[in-house]
């Protein structure tokens, strides 16, 4: 009978019990999960199971992780994924949070720029921890990414982006993120990529601060320029950036990004 | 009509906007001299801090 092995199909004789796989597959192995629920006892499999055996803080080696994500998102779409190259331009709110999410599924370069360091007001909303205060943001974010997927690539660049240096660093990337936090930054990054780099998209957010009002929240769609956002909240005092809204807006920019490399989208 | 004046007319006083004439980029250092025609489709993008 056919199950599913750590997400691969495998053939198993009928009446095998799962901790005969275990001894068979990974001996030692002390989490057993079938079907979703960590299991203590043994029991005969039935066909289409599916059976997941762990080693407590082994890391899965570059095929094994691989074979994971293939199987979670079809081997022609990883393949695609693995195979794109993204740029975050800014690693504040929003660029930290499209980064973990397109590291998480596998994309296959992302190019990281930013100038700062993380700071403890950072952490209300970007993906850094308390321990990393102080460090740049490029470094923090690669320690972090790679103890999600080590196995993506992750090229950093701790520079302040102008209009000279952006075609050169993100070069090869099919979508350029605009993640700054001020407008006169997100202006320049936008043009920029518009003017000097015609085959790429820009996907930029516009409108992140303060909470609720989810109907606001919009995808503005311009050509080879996306935007995500209500296009209307500045941050001021009083509307701050906070994790949730601005996190929104970061995952429907990640989002885009997803739909712009996988639906092969004609250049403008 | 420049893209100056558009903009002005329209009280998009706003500094940080790109402007995109029939689709394309128009960048902001040719706001004051960019012409504006008949039948134009203008697209006004107005970009607020945050992130």
């Amino acid at each position: 009978m056919r199950i599913l092995l750590n997400e691969r199909p495998r053939e198993i004789p009928d009446g095998s019990t799962l901790f005969e796989l275990r001894d068979k597959h990974k001996p030692g192995a002390d989490v057993v999960i079938l079907n979703g629920f960590p299991l203590e006892e043994d029991r005969i499999l039935a066909p289409g199971d599916s059976v997941v055996f762990i080693r407590r803080g082994e890391i899965p080696g570059e095929s094994e992780m691989e074979a994971l994500l293939a199987a979670r998102h079809s081997p022609g779409i990883h393949k695609k994924l693995k195979e794109s190259a993204v740029g975050i331009a800014g690693l504040g709110g929003l660029g930290s949070a499209v980064a973990t999410a397109l590291a998480r599924v596998g994309i296959g370069r992302l190019i990281l720029a930013d100038f700062d360091v993380v700071e403890p007001s950072n952490l209300n909303r970007q993906h850094y921890f308390i321990d990393q205060i102080g460090v740049p943001k490029v470094r923090a974010i690669s320690e972090t990414l790679g103890r999600i997927n080590p196995y993506v690539s992750i090229e950093t660049h701790e520079i302040r982006l102008d209009e000279e240096s952006i075609p050169r660093v993100f070069a090869g990337a099919q979508v350029v993120v605009e993640a700054f936090d001020r407008a006169e930054a997100k202006a320049m990054l936008i043009e920029t990529v518009l003017e000097r780099m015609p085959d790429a998209f820009v996907v930029a957010a516009s409108g992140v601060a303060g909470y609720g009002e989810n109907e606001a929240i919009h995808t503005h769609r311009s050509g080879n320029l996306i935007i995500c956002g209500d296009e209307k909240t500045a941050a001021a005092p009083g509307m701050g950036l906070m994790a949730p809204r601005v996190g929104v807006v970061a995952h429907l920019q990640a989002n885009l990004v997803m739909e712009i490399l996988l639906n092969d989208h004609s250049k403008r | 009509m420049t893209v100056s004046s558009l903009l002005e007319k329209r009280r998009y006083t706003f500094p940080l906007i790109i402007v995109k004439i029939n689709g394309t980029l128009v960048p902001r250092r040719e706001f004051g001299q960019h012409p504006v025609a008949d039948g134009d489709r203008v697209e006004a993008i107005h970009l607020m801090s945050g992130g």
